[in-house]
């Protein structure tokens, strides 16, 4: 068992012992290294002040990925290598293109939010070849909050950036870290403890199941995006803590032909980005959910399992996935069990969870057309923002009969809630617009809404049935765009 | 001038995080604070028990009211004098220790005793105790021209309405921090101050010292927008009592939730608005009265009626502000004071007169332009309102508008709106030092600060271009009270104060090197006539005679050092004024409302603004766009409200408090229309409110095109626009 941590910071490898575990790389930077580029705007993930490039194997990958140093506990960076804003210029002084860009387009007023947006920019120079679309700009700089510029001069330095690039540095840097990052690679079981408090970082299932047994009290840590508020904000002290994130097992992602279908099993330690990646576009409405999903930083760093194993009300992926007919995978021991998505859920902030046990992965159906599955998040604010409402309909047409339904939404009840009564009033009847209105009153049934800060109850039950109105006229409506063509076919003739 | 759009003098030093603000200076045996909050809204501290704290690892003292009664006691004070409660969270301690997690853990465990007294958490519990403040900001409270009472009840046509915005956060991205220590009897103090002499004076009374004994450094800020002033800073005291306690330095910087309630927010108002009008549109009558929120401790008002006493022509005005005092945090300016709500208020009410009307929007506007400041009854030094209609309807298509309610775009129904802005153009005293080496470098001075607006960039412009040189000879040094005097940074207002004195100092430098250069036989000036000469390029020339040489020879054969100089300009003096001074604005948008649904996305900004004569455009329209979309923000997403029940804040957290991002971001077409202002120094008017204010009615009035429902509170709420209310 190592008791120390090693990672390569800005080109030059440092080797860290005695250190608190749930030290947040944020305060590691600024505190002990004095490096205080990096800023803290917020101490929970929403304003992307903090933002770092980390480089990270993954299976025979590499990754370069901008994440928030704010909430990340020092432990989770072994063996990787972290760039920050002092470490983005060349050696002799020269910008990058990104902060150039910053630069040249008065993309920087009180510069606060700046080291930020550099970082997030550098992450995308270093994954595109060319200047992406601008809807892919800013997702790429939606965790990024800014408060002077209005943002236009960013995303303008995102859009010139990439003219010119200076190959020879780039590639050169490169080098050094994937060359870093391959000899990095070990097996070993990390066990870091300072300040009485103990992270321990297992290498494989067998032995997290082992571990937690022995230490059901140990807190599970994914990407902290979740954990990482308790200790920054509520000051709650974890005092053994298991790190997930280099159980090899759990970050995989596997398709599987069933006779029902493709299966995909995703890893409790997969990251919102790489479950994205994994299913390569497929269904499209899981794809524009995960877009707006918090900001990149947080995907990049977050896990499926844990946005399920925290069980909030909202869960913004847990309704797509209880109408994708989602399993969820636990383990205690040797011990294994499966529970649908939506039972696993018990109460506000209750699992289905035994002491000891934990979240190894969750399985889920691909629908057999990719447009039986719909998505809807309700949210204020476009992107980066929890939704006031959020339903998933994956509904399957047969004979113009509704041969297959399941229907999940979040912000409706105290847990990711399926629709059964709404589904029942479906279920077998004629899909018409008749159906779905003599439906809508089963919402009554399923949901009473409450009222906060984001909607008022009648808002949202009103908006749950007007989705799934919306979902029967964008599915019926698919059919019109033909109908015109071949009017005007035959009007030409 | 041939490229006025200069790259930010400090703009390389933040995009590599070399750029280091005042909470990150390093200091020897620093102590970390946190502060001790009491959960009651309202009540007195009875007592304050360290002893479990002291006996946690690393704490090193606490400091509360019983450390700060050698203060004076003043507005400033009183929060850190007193023992009274004023509202929920409020700190009454300040514990340091070795590091930040021992302070906060330290703080946790002091044990404070309360006694609770029944507390008012919203406006609407009190407006039985409304009462008129003295004023409001430089302006009366209450004003009346014409009977506007008699004139609304013989108007042909009335609109009535009451309108209402909410407390909203001003959330700088850089959280308030100080790091201060005592030199003896000396104070150093690096805290991010939008006035750096104000806190200089705070200081000085609050510790009843001389105001020499005192630096204040503030020469970075990450943001402001009013709430890094200095009154709304008084937990900066607390880390001066601990660094006098401990002989040490403390550092102190807020949480992002302390954010939400020690610093300031704006202020909740509740707008009554009558507008009277003949049947040919024209304005008759306008009464405005505004009942707003202030804390018990402390009284504050947006001056929000009183720009309806401009905007318009109208006989008959009356303004009115109310305040109902509650165990809410202290509201403070925000960017765009006065004008964000109150324009809301009355562009809105404009809107919904056009449609009655049956007028145009812009045509109704321009019909009821004031062709002078009816309320001082005095010519405007300058006012191109009408070219800012003009120009921004043309850019934005206005006349192309499709009839209300009718433009869809896939399942977005769309609206268009406009609405005007303005915000008076002031200055304040200020000193500005030049320096020239005798290498040609020059090094200007000022200690105003700049709180991210562009202030470095400015002076060192302003300067380079009266000494003809490229900017990157100049060096700029700002936000220290050891500097000359400078401005406090609000009010839109510190390039033009900051402005004139420059250009003294600069025309005072020029003065003496052509006359040196003239009297100097080795120079080929010699003899030539004083007013023919001109700096450029470096250089100084005979504009006639096609000579010159660069003016650094010119010092450099005379042996001097260098050649110091220093400029100094007055405030405004309002009454002595023979003319207002305005800057204005025509905002115009395209939402997209999602008819099933209620989410609102704003598609494009048109702002035509004209505020006198532009410096550098690229910076002038960064401040507009950011101003524009702290303004859809307003009007869209941000809201901080207080549970009734125990008086604290709800949801504290960035997660909760929504401002735009770049999503949220529309497309946008900034018009500057640049003026002549003889009355102005240099033309020079400020230009970082008149964004923020405006849009918001803008959007209200764009969402009631597109699907006909008028929403009269802000933000508006994705509810607001769907089904029936």
């Amino acid at each position: 068992m190592r008791d120390n941590i090693s990672f390569l910071l800005n080109g030059r490898v440092e080797h860290v012992a005695d250190v608190c575990p749930t030290t947040t790389l944020l305060q590691w930077l600024r505190r002990v290294k004095r490096l205080t580029g990096t800023k803290e705007g917020c101490a929970e993930g929403d304003c992307g002040a903090c933002t770092v490039v980390v480089g990270r194997v993954k299976g025979e990958a590499i990754a370069f990925e901008a994440i928030n140093a704010c909430i990340a506990f020092l432990p989770m960076f072994d063996g990787t290598t972290v760039t920050t804003v002092e470490g983005v210029a060349q050696a002799d002084g020269k910008l990058h293109p990104c902060q150039q860009s910053l630069v040249d387009n008065h993309a920087s007023q009180c510069g606060f939010c700046t080291p930020g947006f550099t970082m997030s920019l550098y992450a995308l120079y270093r994954n595109e070849a060319t200047a992406p679309a601008v809807s892919a700009i800013e997702e790429a700089l939606a965790g990024n909050l800014c408060r002077c510029t209005g943002y236009g001069p960013i995303v303008q330095a995102a859009q010139s950036m990439f003219g010119g690039r200076p190959q020879a540095a780039d590639a050169e840097r490169r080098q050094v870290e994937v060359d870093y990052l391959a000899a990095a690679k070990h097996g070993e079981t990390l066990c870091i403890t300072g300040e009485d408090r103990r992270m321990l970082v297992p290498r494989s299932e067998d032995e997290l199941a082992a571990l937690y047994l022995s230490r059901p009290d140990a807190t599970i840590v994914a990407g902290a995006t979740d954990v990482g508020l308790w200790v920054t904000k509520q000051d709650r002290l974890l005092n053994t803590s298991i790190y997930i994130g280099r159980v090899e097992e759990l970050a995989r992602v596997t398709r599987s032909q069933t006779d029902l279908g493709v299966v995909i099993r995703m890893g409790a330690g997969v990251t919102h980005s790489d479950a994205a990646r994994a299913l390569s576009g497929r269904p499209a409405a899981l794809h524009e959910l995960w877009r707006r999903f918090a900001g990149e930083q947080v995907r990049n760093i977050g896990t499926v399992g844990g946005n399920i194993a925290n069980g909030s009300p909202i869960g913004d992926l847990s309704p797509a996935l209880i109408a994708l007919g989602a399993q969820v995978l636990l383990r205690r021991g040797d011990e294994r069990r499966t529970v649908t998505l939506e039972n696993f859920f018990i109460g506000y902030g209750k699992q289905d969870l035994r002491a000891g046990e934990f979240l190894t992965g969750i399985e889920i159906m691909l629908p057999a057309d990719s447009a039986d599955f719909s998505c809807h998040k309700v949210s204020k604010r476009m992107l980066d923002d929890i939704s006031a409402v959020c339903g998933a309909f994956n509904i399957h047409i047969q004979e113009s009969r509704v041969a297959q339904v399941r229907i999940g939404f979040g912000g409706m009840a105290a847990v990711p809630k399926r629709a059964f009564a709404v589904e029942a009033a479906l279920l077998g009847q004629p899909w018409t617009r008749a159906t779905v209105d003599a439906a809508l009153v089963a919402f009554e049934d399923d949901f009473s809404p409450i009222s906060d800060a984001r909607a008022s109850a009648s808002y949202r039950m009103q908006v749950a049935k007007n989705l799934l109105v919306r979902t029967f006229v964008e599915r019926t409506r698919t059919a019109t765009p033909t109908q015109v063509t071949d009017c005007a076919a035959s009007m030409s003739e | 001038m041939s490229d006025r759009s200069v790259p930010r003098y400090e703009a390389a030093l933040k995009v590599t995080g070399r750029a280091a603000y005042e909470g990150e200076v390093p200091a020897v045996g620093l102590l970390h604070a946190a502060l001790v909050e009491v959960p009651i809204a309202r009540g007195d501290v009875v007592a304050v028990d360290a002893s479990e704290a002291e006996r946690t690892s690393g704490f090193a003292t606490m400091v509360s009211y019983a450390d700060a009664e050698p203060l004076k006691p003043s507005p400033a004070t009183a929060l850190i004098r007193d023992r009274a409660v004023h509202f929920a969270g409020q700190p009454v301690a300040l514990v340091v220790a070795d590091t930040l997690s021992a302070a906060r853990d330290a703080a946790r465990a002091v044990r404070v005793t309360t006694q609770a007294r029944p507390s008012v958490t919203h406006m609407a519990q009190a407006l039985n105790t409304a009462y008129v403040p003295a004023m409001v900001g430089r302006f009366p409270s209450v004003s009346n021209r014409g009977d506007a009472t008699a004139a609304l009840a013989d108007a042909d046509r009335v609109v009535r309405h009451r309108y209402e915005t909410a407390a909203n956060i001003h959330h700088p991205l850089e959280p308030h921090a100080v790091v201060c220590w005592w030199e003896g009897d000396k104070a150093v103090v690096h805290t991010s101050t939008q006035a750096v002499f104000g806190t200089r004076a705070m200081i000085a009374h609050a510790f009843n010292m001389p105001p020499a004994d005192i630096r204040v450094i503030s020469r970075l800020l990450g943001g402001g927008f009013g709430c890094k002033g200095q009154l709304w800073w008084p937990w900066m005291f607390l880390a001066m009592l601990a660094a006098k306690k401990t002989g040490r330095p403390v550092r102190l910087e807020l949480t992002r939730a302390q954010m939400f309630r020690l610093v300031g927010r704006r202020q909740e108002t509740v707008q009554d608005l009558a507008l009277g009008f003949s049947t040919n549109g024209c304005l008759t009558g306008i009464a405005h009265h505004v009942t707003a929120q202030s804390s018990t401790h402390a009284e504050y008002s947006d001056a929000t009626a009183v720009y309806t006493r401009y905007l318009y022509a109208c006989p008959n005005v009356t303004t009115s502000h109310l305040l109902v005092r509650t165990n809410e945090p202290q509201p403070v300016p925000m960017r765009a004071p006065g004008t964000a709500p109150g324009l809301f208020a009355l562009e809105s009410a404009m809107d919904e007169a056009a449609v009655r009307l049956g007028f145009d929007p812009v045509d109704l506007r321009v019909r009821n332009f004031a062709d002078h400041d009816q309320e001082a009854g005095r010519p405007w030094s300058s006012n191109s309102l009408r070219d800012c209609y003009c120009i921004g309807a043309e850019r934005f298509g206005w006349a192309r508008r499709p009839a209300q309610g009718t433009a869809v775009d896939g399942r977005w129904r769309i609206g268009w709106g406009m609405a005007s802005t303005m915000y008076p153009a002031i200055r304040q005293a200020a000193k500005v030092r030049v320096q020239l080496a005798a290498d040609g470098a020059v090094l200007v001075q000022c200690g105003t600060q700049d709180m991210g607006s562009g202030t470095y960039t400015a002076l060192g412009q302003i300067t380079a271009d009266a000494l003809g040189v490229p900017v990157d000879r100049v060096t700029v040094e700002l936000g220290d009270t050891v500097l000359p005097d400078g401005p406090f940074s609000g009010g839109s207002q510190v390039t033009a104060s900051i402005f004139p004195a420059a250009a003294a100092a600069t025309a005072k430098l020029r003065a003496t090197i052509a006359a040196m250069a003239i009297a100097d036989e080795a120079s080929p000036l010699a003899g030539q006539r004083l007013d023919d000469l001109e700096f450029r390029d470096g250089s100084i020339r005979s504009r006639s005679g096609n000579v010159g040489e660069p003016w650094a020879n010119v010092l450099a054969r005379k042996g001097t050092e260098g050649l110091e100089a220093e400029g100094e300009s007055g405030a405004t003096q309002h009454p002595d004024l023979t003319a207002t001074s305005m800057g204005y604005g025509a905002v115009f948008v395209e939402i997209g409302v999602n008819a099933g649904l209620g989410e609102i996305r704003v598609r494009r900004v048109c702002g035509a603004f004209a505020a006198g004569r532009i410096l550098n455009p690229l910076l002038a329209r960064s401040q507009y766009v950011g101003g524009l979309v702290g303004g859809i923000g307003m009007a869209l997403h941000e809201r901080t409200e207080t549970d009734r029940a125990t008086g604290r804040m709800l949801g504290e957290t960035l997660a909760d408090y929504l401002i735009p991002t770049h999503a949220d971001m529309p497309e946008f077409d900034i018009a500057l229309i640049e003026e002549d202002d003889p009355h102005l120094p240099g033309s020079v008017k400020g230009i970082g409110m008149l964004g923020t204010a405006g849009i918001q009615a803008a959007i209200a009035n764009a969402v009631f095109h597109a699907v006909g429902k008028r929403v009269r509170s802000l933000p508006i709420r994705i509810e607001d626009v769907l089904g029936r209310r």
